[in-house]
Parts: C-alpha cells; sequence; structure tokens
C-alpha cells in the first residue's frame, strides 16, 4: 500500500486511495492534519504534532516548527541540548504519520509519495527524500503540491476541464500551477510561486505592527512565540469577522490591541502584492491570459483570510471557486498518485503529465558588439515549465583559438549571470585545437521525472562524449551518515503514541494557564492538578472523560483549538 | 521530427481539428510507460506540438495572437490596432487594443493613453511637459482596472515599449515606471524584455544624477563640466582634471548608464586631454628622474 503525504510547513496528513476515492487518515488525536512541530517533553521524550505545537510558546527553546522553510540547507535547529537538521525533523514528522497510517490500515507502511512546493529547488526535493528515508519510507515519487491539489480537484468529477489555475498559499510557500484537464490526461502547463511566502509571514508582519503600537518589549523567545501565536489567533478570527482583539499575556500583565480588517489589509499590503507575480509568470509562460481560465481553485488555509480572497478576485474579475478543502486539497491529490503509482484500476484511465519549474543550463561565454568578453552568462537549455521528461540540446563553440577543452558549468535558475543560480555541477569535455569558434560542442540535457538530469557534452569532429548524471550535491550527507542519522533518530526516545492526546491537551492547558490571569488562571491550574491526578490511576476510560472534559473547559475559555 | 512521422506517431491522418489530435495524444499516452520510456513520451509530445501548429495555421502562417494568445509580438498589437481603429497616431505607435466592452471608463482611458503617447513620440523642437506626463501615468496607474492581471499584463508591456522607445523624452516618468512595476527586482531574468533593462538601466543613471548634480555635491563642477557647452580652458581646466578623473571613473565602475546622460563630444575631449596629461606627467617624471640621476652621478664622480 502506498500512502500519500502532505508535509507542510505548518501542517501534514496522510492519505490513501481506496475504493476508488481519495481519504486522509486520522492521527492518534483523531484528527486529519498534524501540526509540522517537534519538541522535547517535560520526561525528555520527543513530541511530535499537536502536543509539541502547544509547548511552542510555553517551552520554545524545545520546540521547533516551520523547519520546512530550512529544508536544502544544513542548518542546525536546536532542541533542548541536541542539534537537528530540518530533515531529521521531518524524518520524525514522517515517521509519526507513517505509525498513525500502520495503525488505520493495520499492516506495515514503506511505500510513500510525498509532496513538495513546485518551486523547490534540487537540494530542497533531496533532502524531502532523506527526509523520507530516514523515516523508513521509500519515496516512490515526489509530487508538487499544487499538482497533487489539480488532482484531487480532477479527480472528482473526471471531465474535461479548460485550463485552471490552482492558488496555493500555505503557512511557508506559495505555488501557482496552471492545469487542463482533458481525456484524463491531467497536464500541468506551467509552475512558479515563492518560497518565502506564507501564512507565517503574515504573522510576522501583523506582531510586528502590533510592537510599534505598544512600545517597546523586551527581547525574549518566550515573548516571541507568545505574539506569534496571538498573531495567528487574530489572523483566523479576522476571517469571520470585521476586528478581532490580539491580546496576550506577559510577565502578569495582560496587552490587548483591537486589529481592524482594514488595519490588518493595510499592514499585509506587501505580501498581498508579492502573490501577484508567480500567478503573471505563470500565465505568461503558459500564454493564457486570466479570462481564458475555467476556474481558480484556492489551497492552503492561508487562502481563506478575506485578505487573500479579495486579492484573489481583483487579480482575476471573478470568484474563486470554493469546491475544494483547502486544508485538505493536497493530501488528498498525494493519495491519488500514490493510487496512480499503485496502478489502480479505478485510475486506469488517468494520467498525470508535469513540468520542470525552474530553467537548466549551463554558463557560457560571448562577445558583445563593443569587443568585450562576457563570461558567466547563463545559456538556458531546458526553459522552465517545459513538459517532463524532456530532452533538449544547445550547439555551443570554443571561444579561443587552440582551446583543448571546454568546461560547462550546469546551473538551474533564472538570472541572466549564473553566480546568482544554483550550480548543480560540471562536466569538462577535450576538444581538437582549432581556430575560435571552428569547433562545433553539442550539449544535450534530458530530465526525467524524478528529477534527474543527465548531461550528455558530444564533439561531433571527433566522435567524443562525456556524460553527467546529476543526482549528487555536494553539500548532502553522505549514505553513511545518512545510517548514522537514522540510527540516531531511531534510537530517540518517542513520546508513546497512545500518549498523544493526553501530552496535547495537557501542553494545551499549559499553554492556557500562561495566557490567563487571575481566577481564570488559578481554575486552570486547578484543572491540570485534577487531571494529572487522573493520568497517574491510569485508567483508560477515566483518563479520557478527563481529557474530554478538560478539553471543553479550555474551548469555553479561548475558543475551538484550530489547526 | 518529419511532417508524415508526426502524424503517424500520433496514428491519425492529417487534420485541423484540435480535438481529434488531442483525443490521438491521450489514446498514445496511456499506451506509454512514461518513466520506463522517456523517449517516447518526448517523441509523442513533439508530434503533437507539431499536429497542433499545423492544425492551428494549414496554410503555413501562423494565426496572429494564436500561439501565443497571451500577448503576442508588438508588430501583430500594432497592426491590429491600427486595423481597428483605422487610424495612424504617430508612425510606430500601437497603444494597448481596447479589450473591455463599451463602458465609459474605455473612452478616458484611451483618450490618457493616446496624449501620454503623443507626448512621448512628440517632435524634437516641441516643448516637454513633464508634469502633465506625470499626472497622466500617475491616472493611467491609479485605474482601478489595473488590479486585474491582463489589463496590468498589457499595460506594463506597452509602458514598457513606450518608454524604451521614446528615448530621453521619457525621463520624467521612467522612475515611478520603475518603481510601480518594481522592474529593479527582476531585471536579472534571463527572459526579461531588453525595453524593461534599458530602463532600469537609464533610471540608475538618472538616479546617479540626482546624486551628482546638486550644488552640495563634490562633483557639481566636475558633472556640469562633462554635460556642458562650455568647455574649461587652461588653469581651469587644470583645476577641474582630478575631479573629472574621478567621476568618470565612478560612473565607469559604478553606474556605467550614468554616462548616457553626459555630453559624448566633452567626454570624448576630457579621455584624450586625461591620457594626454598621463603621458605628461610621465614625460615629466622621466626627466626628474633622469636628472636626480645624473645629479648623483655627478656627485659622486666629483667626491
Amino acid at each position: 500500500m502506498i500512502v500519500g503525504i502532505d508535509l507542510g510547513t505548518t501542517n501534514s496528513a496522510v492519505g490513501i486511495w481506496r475504493d476508488g476515492a481519495a481519504m486522509l487518515i486520522p492521527n492518534s488525536i483523531g484528527d486529519l492534519l498534524t501540526p509540522s512541530a517537534v519538541g522535547l517533553g517535560e520526561d525528555d521524550s520527543i513530541l511530535v504534532g499537536m502536543a509539541a505545537r502547544e509547548r511552542q510558546s510555553t517551552h520554545p527553546k524545545l520546540t521547533a516548527t516551520a523547519f520546512k522553510r530550512l529544508m536544502g540547507s544544513q542548518q542546525p535547529i536546536r532542541i533542548g541540548r541536541n542539534t537537528y537538521s530540518a530533515e531529521d525533523l521531518s524524518a520524525l514528522v514522517l515517521r509519526s504519520l507513517k505509525a498513525d497510517a500502520e495503525a488505520f490500515l493495520g499492516e506495515p507502511v514503506t511505500r510513500a509519495v510525498i509532496t513538495v512546493p513546485a518551486y523547490f529547488n534540487d537540494r530542497q526535493r533531496k533532502a524531502t527524500r532523506r527526509a523520507g528515508e530516514m523515516a523508513g519510507l521509500k519515496v516512490e515519487r515526489l509530487v508538487n503540491e499544487p499538482t497533487a491539489a489539480a488532482l484531487a480537484h480532477g479527480i472528482q468529477d473526471k471531465e474535461d476541464k479548460n485550463p485552471f489555475l490552482v492558488f496555493d498559499l500555505g503557512g511557508g510557500t506559495f505555488d501557482v500551477s496552471i492545469v487542463e484537464i482533458f481525456e484524463g490526461i491531467i497536464e500541468v502547463r506551467a509552475s512558479a510561486g515563492d518560497n518565502r511566502l506564507g501564512g507565517e509571514d503574515f504573522n510576522d508582519l501583523l506582531v510586528e505592527a502590533v510592537k510599534s503600537k505598544l512600545g517597546p518589549l523586551p527581547d525574549d523567545s518566550r515573548l516571541r512565540e507568545i505574539m506569534r501565536a496571538a498573531a495567528e489567533r487574530t489572523r483566523r478570527a479576522l476571517t469571520d469577522s470585521e476586528a478581532a482583539p490580539f491580546k496576550f499575556v506577559w510577565e502578569g500583565k495582560e496587552y490587548e490591541i483591537v486589529v481592524s480588517a482594514e488595519a490588518f489589509e493595510q499592514v499585509c499590503a506587501p505580501l498581498i502584492a508579492r502573490l501577484r507575480d508567480p500567478v503573471l509568470r505563470s500565465l505568461r509562460d503558459s500564454s493564457i491570459r486570466t479570462e481564458e481560465l475555467s476556474d481558480i481553485i484556492l489551497v492552503g488555509g492561508s487562502t481563506r483570510m478575506p485578505v487573500v480572497r479579495r486579492a484573489v478576485t481583483r487579480m482575476f474579475g471573478r470568484f474563486p471557486s470554493g469546491a475544494i478543502n483547502p486544508d485538505h486539497a493536497v493530501a488528498l491529490g498525494a493519495a491519488v498518485q500514490a493510487g496512480l503509482k499503485s496502478r489502480d484500476a479505478a485510475l486506469e484511465e488517468i494520467r498525470l503529465t508535469d513540468v520542470c519549474p525552474f530553467t537548466l543550463g549551463v554558463d557560457s561565454a560571448h562577445f558583445d558588439a563593443s569587443g568585450r568578453l562576457h563570461t558567466g552568462v547563463f545559456a538556458p537549455i531546458i526553459e522552465r515549465n517545459t513538459v517532463i521528461p524532456a530532452s533538449r540540446v544547445h550547439i555551443f563553440s570554443t571561444i579561443r583559438d587552440n582551446q583543448d577543452a571546454v568546461e560547462f558549468g550546469i546551473y538551474q535558475g533564472e538570472a541572466r549571470q549564473v553566480a546568482s543560480n544554483v550550480k548543480l555541477g560540471d562536466l569538462t569535455v577535450p576538444v581538437p585545437r582549432r581556430p575560435a569558434g571552428h569547433v562545433r560542442i553539442d550539449c544535450r540535457f534530458s530530465y526525467d521525472v524524478s528529477g534527474l538530469l543527465e548531461v550528455d557534452v558530444t564533439i561531433p569532429e571527433t566522435g567524443v562524449t562525456k556524460q553527467l548524471m546529476i543526482c549528487d550535491d555536494a553539500d548532502a550527507p553522505s549514505d553513511e551518515e545518512i545510517e548514522k542519522r537514522r540510527a540516531v533518530l531511531a534510537g530517540l526516545k518517542i513520546h508513546p503514541r497512545e500518549e498523544a492526546a493526553n501530552a496535547a491537551a495537557l501542553a494545551r492547558a499549559e499553554r492556557c494557564y500562561e495566557g490567563f490571569l487571575g481566577e481564570r488562571r488559578d481554575h486552570i491550574g486547578a484543572m491540570i492538578l485534577q487531571f494529572e491526578t487522573v493520568l497517574e490511576k491510569q485508567e483508560p476510560r477515566a483518563i479520557q472523560q478527563a481529557r474530554e472534559e478538560l478539553e471543553q473547559a479550555l474551548n469555553a475559555l479561548e475558543g475551538e483549538r484550530f489547526l | 521530427m518529419t511532417h508524415a512521422s508526426a502524424w503517424a506517431r500520433l496514428g491519425i491522418e492529417r487534420t485541423d481539428d484540435l480535438t481529434a489530435i488531442r483525443k490521438a495524444y491521450a489514446k498514445r499516452l496511456k499506451e506509454t510507460d512514461v518513466e520506463a520510456d522517456p523517449r517516447a513520451f518526448i517523441s509523442l509530445r513533439e508530434a503533437r506540438d507539431h499536429a497542433m501548429d499545423f492544425a492551428r495555421a494549414p496554410t503555413g502562417e501562423p494565426e496572429a495572437g494564436d500561439r501565443n494568445s497571451g500577448f503576442g509580438s508588438w508588430e501583430d498589437e500594432a497592426t491590429a490596432f491600427v486595423e481597428r481603429s483605422g487610424q495612424w497616431t504617430v508612425q510606430a505607435g500601437p497603444a494597448p487594443a481596447p479589450e473591455a466592452p463599451a463602458d465609459r471608463g474605455a473612452e478616458a482611458r484611451q483618450a490618457r493613453f493616446a496624449e501620454l503617447q503623443s507626448l512621448l513620440f512628440a517632435d524634437h523642437d516641441e516643448p516637454e511637459d513633464p508634469p502633465r506626463m506625470r499626472g497622466l501615468l500617475r491616472d493611467i496607474l491609479a485605474d482601478p482596472e489595473m488590479h486585474g492581471l491582463d489589463h496590468a499584463e498589457r499595460m506594463e508591456h506597452w509602458l514598457a515599449w513606450a518608454a524604451a522607445s521614446a528615448g530621453p523624452r521619457a525621463d520624467p516618468v521612467v522612475t515611478a515606471l520603475v518603481e510601480h512595476f518594481r522592474w529593479e527586482e527582476n531585471v536579472d531574468a534571463w527572459d526579461q524584455s531588453y525595453e524593461v533593462v534599458a530602463l532600469v538601466e537609464r533610471h540608475r543613471g538618472l538616479l546617479f544624477r540626482e546624486v551628482a548634480l546638486p550644488s552640495a555635491s563634490p562633483y557639481h563642477t566636475a558633472w556640469l563640466e562633462l554635460t556642458g557647452t562650455e568647455p574649461k580652458l587652461g588653469w581651469d581646466r587644470y583645476l577641474a582634471a582630478g575631479r573629472v578623473a574621478k567621476l568618470l571613473t565612478i560612473i565607469r565602475d559604478h553606474c556605467p548608464a550614468a554616462e548616457d546622460l553626459l555630453n559624448p563630444y566633452r567626454v570624448a575631449l576630457w579621455d584624450e586631454h586625461l591620457e594626454g596629461s598621463v603621458k605628461r606627467y610621465m614625460i615629466v617624471a622621466l626627466f626628474v628622474f633622469a636628472a636626480a640621476f645624473l645629479a648623483v652621478r655627478l656627485l659622486s664622480h666629483g667626491a
């Protein structure tokens, strides 16, 4: 059984294709979404999911979230006394989802399809694969998030659809894809995105704006997290009302400021402006005008924000579709892809073709009109949004007399100077000595669906061919290192899965304790003590009841918990 | 891929029915294992694209604005506009075609474009009107239609083309354009248009001038000297030389676009003079050295 996993910045989810439909698998707390959070619990065990998220404002130095933003870099993330990489933490989240799937299906789960933002570069994709491997999953395929959403949307009624646009604004990344469906072929026409634009950025701007209103506040990690969590609450509240309070408690003092929808819109204006660029780029690359689009599909929790919906409506001159659940679409699509991969009979007539979101090319040199030599100029060979697999060849020549070799640096990116692009590798080929420009060099790029790039450089005159397969990257850990890390992660003391609900409830109660003052705080304190007493008795039914009562009491105080 | 082999690959007869072509492609695609045989997919795709190109233009002439149904080339838009409106406003000046259905806003919009265009492409001896140009641009950019992507895209294309083609006459609006469309942020893209690159360069040059020109600036005299019509002579020239040399070096190293704002004749004269003065100093230095050398030798002989 192959599962489909949405590994998101804020939340993750796992689903399967079963009985001709995609469905999401609940975690041990009963939620379909699992927060992408990892933390250290009181007993030094690792917490994954809701419990970790709830502890972020009470124990910020023991908790990590939004580490998807660091995928592809080896930047260390500190939790307590240990440091981890983004891959390690993602592997822990994936392990937790794997356990949830196994509990639900009653069988071992070893294969998965994992989603990545369409705009993730080579390094980031490989890091995601490694995370999967470290979690004990064979990554059958990485699928782009907007493509997955398009799959989930298209599978619903299996009708032909003229090009529609998927607008995916998640917690940390923004992706746009234009997709067309005909005769069961789901064809991605173009993809674009911004890896640094998501709900978290809206929170940050709101915190900054509030800080400027409230005057100087100390620079403390706990306070930062408390304000961030408050911003998240306010942002969500603004979805349903014209104004919402931004309130938090710090050092025995209650702070509250009312944020109007208008003020919020002004604060976020620069982020809203940035939403246009990837949309424009994908429209340009697919040569489609907004009036030709059949639909706009909103994906990702952050598209619930009225300010985002208004921007979308203005951009396209029409209302976006509400047909698909923005939080579940990507995971459901991953499940569909998993079904496709396992060649399920119900998906016999469905095929998916995707595009490469980045341009691939080599560095070149040329003389300009005044005879000046320009080096390090990016020569695209496979332009972005070319359907994959693709194979393209470019013809180059030598630039100096009696050159004995040509060196090709292979790059991925959109900048005119290769120095600003990502280097994937290089290849040196000997050439016969001739006057400049007299040696023809054929450079062929072949890019397949799994993201493997094969570079073939041929000198027709001598018949010499050199080949380079880009499947390694310089900073990546070696196989032994991966094994070592997998062993380390396997050896970590993980908080028992069955206890997840209790851990989450307790962590939430503690967070609320910090968030209230006076009588209410005392009340919460009492409830915590009571719950802990019941936990010690270790009677499952009593525990469950006590937990439910605690949750209800907390709901009454701060509203329902949200994901 | 030959014409015949494309149709063979798709398994259909030559046709200009796009739907039939897509159906054939879909059928063939389902018979292909893309992962196991990427070459088969690539050849199938090539065949489809070839067939669709043919279907769209069976006579061999691509229909205007069909393949790139988005924005077409500017020659296409120009021809289309001229045919639609039946007027030549200026020799080579396509204004964006009024796609919106007849509404009062469209008329006002068209009037604004026409006026801005005539100001930009006016004859050399006609007086400039920077405030009017700026006002028109402000109105165009503040138009609520600009929220819509299609309209904004058309506007961006047209304004970039118009400002780049108009040359120095467009200077009053260049900075406003670069800032509004945030061209500086993606000027380095490999597929950026020539017009945008040129306008960002011009903008940088204008910014440089804003810093160098004011009388408070240490390079005020040097700037005037390089852009003016009254050359300095003699002692004045000697005094100015240092600053002028420095300004030229700064411009060439850090802001080459600013050189376009200088008077090329004066720059050439100064280049020659400065080079000449280097030679002169070297000759003087050589004489001084030779004299000192001889003096030392004479003295040591004498001693």
